[in-house]
């Protein structure tokens, strides 16, 4: 992803290339063995395209892709057999079937920290199969047959090379459908979420919900790769949807690579080979018995080989190798900032945008922050400082939403959002940055800041996978905001770097950018100058300035005190969570009490709690 | 139903219950210390209990028996240094995934080398069944409740009474602290992996005498423990032990009312139901992220 035009150059090649391989392969492919092959091979990589939805897109894992294939395969059946139903309405049904019972297992279960997706879908696979097995209905363990061909359209695919087609085509949407995904919204959210879920929620997403979404996207895959099974065996019975073949397709996610779309199709297509294999390899080592074992051995080993060797998998390496060789150009030299504009006249302090009152944080016996009032209006900087451990993080968390307050009242815009979770917040208006800064590795510069515009977009994943127009027209304009915010924290040049490479005053910036490219009314900043060099912090004061200007209210957290007696407004001095004084910056720096607190009167108190003076 | 069912039932469900519930200690210790669940649980504690098997052929069971712990606990140690550890800047996503490929490899390897069969180890004390009110209840079952009360003693006195314990404790508290204080902190991981397998390997063992042991036993184990984990919070011992025995006593009630093919589905079933209305257990923690 160079530039914009390589990268849609490259999307037409591929597709082309696809289309061609699609087109091309069932020709030439003539025995019935191979073509038995190509499908099973189709099913897999359809299979473990849709956990990559899961796994490489929201970062959780889930051991029931084979269940879902059985609700397709089962629901396919049924559908045709029994109830006389098309088959692509049987397909549909199926398909929404799984969906459904999939969101009422992970709506409350992606609520949870940790990794009991996988226990829980575990246990939903086996209880499937259980049930299947002991379904007399349904024809036990012996299941049942009579599946007609797939038809759509009045085109019935009956022989196997037809099916060949068909699974190839439904697998070229699929990978479609992943590639537009991970490019879009709610994909960059996703992906955002998967590095780091609090800051994914300060810029606006519901972490629970995305990750629900692509739970219920990877059924549905799940579930059309199980009917297109059902249709090309004409026979169904539970035996193939059992625990180990889920853990075979999460291998296949895994050996392809879980972050890229294109992994499941190199996953699969080594699964079939150790497959084919150890059916001829196996029998004469270890003798005829050990066939099963073997493979599943085998299976394993290679699980643990795999992400011990190549996190990344097979795709991933193939990414970083490729760096290696042909490094990215380094970026043009940073235009030299023209002498820095004449800060613009200050405009009065606006209308009053946060109303906190009473805000009180207790963590088990320790009170974090205590009964703290502040106001914070349009077009003003509140500086609040106090000596470490005075709470002034746990204050900007208990403002974002990341923390909820034990005690206490928070106003955004008159409206009550004391409860409210961070997204929420976020989409109110509030946006934030993190004292030390968090870029999403594999993001460039832009995709990082594109992840703050979130919330001034509404396409869902559905629509951003179907390029039209309002669509089309929507991305653009958060492009666009994007670019904004970088073009006016001066980080134009850098945009198609990956956001990890960058130097740490710039990923203080990049922070900044990301907050504002929301178009936030309210903007929390957690020591945005730590660690930066006199000319770096320069910038920034001329930023917040040109901010305040243009009537965001600036809430500023920061150290060095001249930066703040410099620019804020007003200044908040807490001191063990308490207020100590609210005022001007002369009248801050001339209270005793804020001198005593922490200007340091004594030697020690000034080695443990004070602020570094930058002379 | 009657009294002589009743009683059935418990005990039954008791000695299964505390099966599950040294399995489900074997998750908690691992999880409390490093955060993992260890898919591979139920499989390491095969591999203790087939080890014994070994043992029991070339020496005397009170030796075969110890013997066969350690080489739970040791496999289970290995597995940490060869899976787990190379993954520590990995995710922990990538960790948990790289159990389930152990529990895979470890299972096909029994598989391999001893074949789909059941064996079985002599009772620690010879002797016939109990009678009580009309139940009838094994020798060895009190061995299985026996050893898994010491169990829960022992490690309940490492964790809290001793340096090492509070050591190990402390890397699960905050790594990186204990880190600092010169606590080795992959030491204390490999640690906890080790006391994981000998306790599941121990009552494993214990049980081997009870009912039969087969190759494909350790996916149900992992998961029956699994669900003694959950209702203990994935963090108490005592309460995890409790929890095995109330899925030990559902499964029982339900083959005796319900019939045999209904008891794996009335435990994978209490799984689904806990984690989707109640992922604390019996416990009071708080696992759910804000909403």
């Amino acid at each position: 992803m160079n530039t914009p035009l390589v990268a849609k150059y490259r999307t037409a090649i591929g597709v082309a290339v696809a289309v061609l391989v699609v087109a091309l392969v069932p020709l030439a492919v003539d025995d019935t063995y191979t073509q038995g092959l190509i499908v099973n091979f189709g099913i897999d990589a359809l299979l473990a395209l849709g956990l990559v939805l899961v796994v490489g897109y929201a970062g959780q894992f889930s051991l029931a892709q084979a269940a879902f294939a059985a609700i397709g395969a089962y629901g396919s059946a049924i559908g045709t057999v029994r109830l006389g139903w098309h088959p692509l309405l049987s397909m549909a049904v199926a398909a929404v079937v799984a969906g459904l019972l999939v969101y009422a297992i992970g709506r409350p279960i992606l609520r949870l920290r940790g990794h009991f997706l996988a226990m829980a879908t575990l246990a939903f696979g086996e209880i499937l199969y259980l049930l299947l097995t002991n379904s007399e209905d349904l024809g036990g363990s012996s299941g049942f047959g009579g599946i007609p061909p797939f038809s759509v359209l009045g085109i019935s695919f009956d022989d196997q090379r037809s099916q060949v087609y068909l699974v190839l085509v439904v697998l070229a949407l699929g990978l479609w459908f992943a590639i537009r995904m991970k490019a879009s919204r709610e994909g960059r959210a996703l992906r955002a979420l998967r590095i780091n879920e609090t800051v994914a929620s300060a810029h606006g997403v519901d972490a629970a919900r995305a990750k629900t979404k692509a739970f219920v996207l990877s059924a549905v895959f799940g579930s059309v790769a199980g009917s297109l099974y059902a249709h090309t065996m004409m026979y169904v019975n539970p035996a193939p949807f059992g625990v180990m073949h889920s853990v075979e397709i999460l291998v296949v996610a895994v050996i392809g690579g879980v972050l890229s779309p294109w992994g499941p199709l190199v996953g699969a297509a080594v699964l079939t080979l150790i497959r084919e294999t150890s059916t001829s390899v196996i029998p004469g080592v270890l003798g005829e018995g050990a066939v099963g074992a073997g493979e599943e051995f085998t299976v394993g080993l290679l699980l643990v080989v795999v992400l011990v060797l190549m996190p990344q998998g097979v795709v991933g390496a193939l990414g970083s190798l490729r760096a290696r060789l042909f490094p990215a150009k380094a970026p043009a030299a940073p235009p030299e900032p023209a002498v820095p504009a004449p800060a613009p006249a200050p405009k009065e302090p606006g209308r009053v945008r946060l109303e906190v009152t009473g805000l009180t944080k207790r963590f088990g016996g320790v009170t974090a922050v205590s009964d703290v009032d502040l106001t914070l209006r349009d077009a003003e900087i509140l500086g609040v400082i106090g000596p470490n451990g005075a709470g002034k993080s746990t204050l900007i968390n208990l403002l974002s939403g990341v923390l909820s307050p034990t005690e206490g009242k928070i106003e955004l815009d008159g409206e009550d959002v004391t409860e409210a979770p961070a997204h929420k917040v976020a989409a109110k208006g509030l946006a934030r940055t993190f004292q030390t800064p968090v870029v999403f590795g594999g993001m460039t510069v832009l995709e990082t800041v594109l992840v703050g515009t979130y919330t001034i977009g509404r396409a869902g994943i559905a629509r951003s996978v179907v390029p039209t127009p309002g669509v089309l027209r929507e991305e653009r304009a958060l492009r666009e905001a994007a670019e904004a915010a970088l073009a006016r924290c001066g980080l134009t040049h850098l945009a198609d770097m990956e956001a990890d490479k960058l130097s740490l005053g710039h990923q203080k910036i990049l922070e900044i950018a990301r907050g504002l490219a929301g178009s936030p009314s309210v903007l929390l900043l957690d020591e945005p100058a730590a660690g930066l060099n006199r000319a770096e912090k320069q910038r920034m004061t001329a930023l917040l300035r040109e901010l305040r200007a243009e009537g965001i209210a600036l809430l500023l957290v920061e150290h060095d005190m001249e930066m703040v007696m410099e620019l804020v407004d007003r200044a908040h001095v807490i001191e063990f969570g308490r207020t100590l004084r609210v005022g001007t910056p002369d009248e801050v720096r001339e209270d005793p009490e804020v001198i005593r607190a922490y200007l340091g009167v004594d030697e020690d108190e000034d080695e443990e709690g004070s602020i570094r003076v930058d002379h | 139903m009657n009294t002589q069912d009743i009683l059935q039932v418990i005990l039954t469900g008791v000695t299964n219950g505390s099966i599950y519930g040294a399995i489900g200690i074997g998750f908690v210790v691992i999880h409390r210390i490093t955060g993992v669940i260890n898919f591979g649980m139920g499989d390491l504690a095969l591999v203790g209990a087939f080890a014994a098997v070994v043992f029991a052929q070339v020496v005397p069971l009170w030796l075969a028996v110890p013997l066969g712990i350690l080489v739970a606990a040791a496999s289970s140690m290995l597995v940490y240094m060869l899976a787990i550890r190379p993954l520590r800047k990995q995710a922990l996503l990538v960790q948990v995934i790289a159990t389930l490929g152990v529990a895979i490899a470890v299972r096909s390897l029994l598989q391999i080398i001893f074949g789909s069969g059941a064996y079985q180890l002599q009772p620690f004390t010879a002797g016939p069944a109990i009678q009580i009110g009309g139940a009838t209840i094994a020798r060895q079952a009190f061995w299985v409740v026996a050893m898994t009360v010491v169990l829960v003693i022992l490690l309940t006195v490492f964790f809290e009474k001793t340096m090492l314990g509070r050591a190990v404790t402390a890397c699960a508290v905050n790594p990186f602290a204990a880190g600092v204080v010169g606590i080795n902190v992959a030491l204390m991981s490999a640690l906890s992996f080790g006391l994981a397998g000998a306790a599941a390997g121990t009552v494993a063992i214990a049980q081997t005498p009870l009912s039969v042991i087969t190759v494909l036993g350790g996916l149900t184990l992992s998961l029956k423990g699994f669900v003694a984990a959950v209702l203990g919070g994935l963090d108490r011992i005592g309460l995890t032990v409790v929890g095995g025995v109330i899925l030990g006593l559902i499964e029982a009630a339900t083959t005796i009312f319900a019939g045999s093919l209904y008891t794996t589905l009335a435990g994978l079933t209490l799984l689904l139901a806990l984690l989707i209305f109640r992922p604390a257990g019996l416990t009071r923690l708080r696992v759910s992220t804000r909403v």
